[in-house]
């Protein structure tokens, strides 16, 4: 499992870490942040935009995979590019 | 008859919304709607700074990103505090990709409550009761 492994790598440093004062040592597993990004966009934008929030959690679901498919998207359409050229 | 939408703009409230994110929306009587904007707004804001730590709300080394930081007013907050460890050693200067993540992060948090603060200038009030059924009486409005 590649998410059990960055958390085995990542707890050992996250000893020293000192929440506000230190930034979080994520350098080599930073992709997963995109994960609550997509999540926190999708609740903030759908909470405005959405007329009745009993459509929130499908409408919220189907914006956060929207987002994550799009950036997928967008990063092998980059990858593609700068290979090609 | 069905009532027209109401054009009254909220001053207080978009004011609100941007000292707290979800607190104009609160004030217009919309708490769920609120909390879920806190939810969104606040928890990206202050997953930032988790990530970033507060060194990445600094308005000389990030003046630019610091434009869409200030739309939520506890950045200003934290952009004191910041300098002030900062000059008492105490807070690491953060690089690399948890700098740009608690850029993004913090930047986005404060567009998007613009966007609530927006919503909540002009949102009326009354919007938050489902639509009636047709043929039945309409709810009273609220002031």
């Amino acid at each position: 499992m590649n998410l059990l492994a960055t958390l085995a790598t990542l707890l050992p440093t996250l000893a020293s870490y000192r929440p506000l004062l230190d930034p979080l040592p994520v350098d080599r597993h930073w992709p997963w942040l995109l994960l609550p990004l997509a999540v926190l966009i999708a609740i903030a934008y759908k909470a405005i935009k959405v007329s009745d929030l009993a459509e929130m959690k499908r409408q919220v679901t189907v914006l956060s995979v929207q987002i994550v498919v799009g950036m997928v998207l967008a990063a092998a359409a980059l990858w593609a590019l700068v290979a090609a050229i | 008859m069905p009532q027209p939408p109401s054009t009254r703009w909220h001053p207080v409230a978009a004011i609100a919304a941007w000292l707290a994110p979800g607190l104009g929306h609160v004030l217009l009587g919309q708490p769920r709607r609120g909390g879920l904007i806190a939810i969104g707004v606040g928890g990206m804001w202050i997953l930032g700074l988790l990530v970033g730590g507060l060194s990445v709300i600094d308005r000389h080394e990030h003046w630019l990103w610091f434009l869409g930081q200030m739309l939520l007013a506890p950045s200003l907050i934290v952009e004191y505090i910041a300098a002030y460890l900062g000059n008492a050693g105490l807070l690491t200067a953060s690089f690399g990709r948890p700098a740009e993540h608690g850029l993004l992060l913090t930047t986005l948090a404060g567009m998007l409550n613009l966007m609530a603060m927006l919503d909540a200038l002009h949102r009326d009030p009354a919007e938050r009761r489902h639509r009636p059924e047709a043929g039945a009486e309409p709810e009273a409005q609220a002031s």
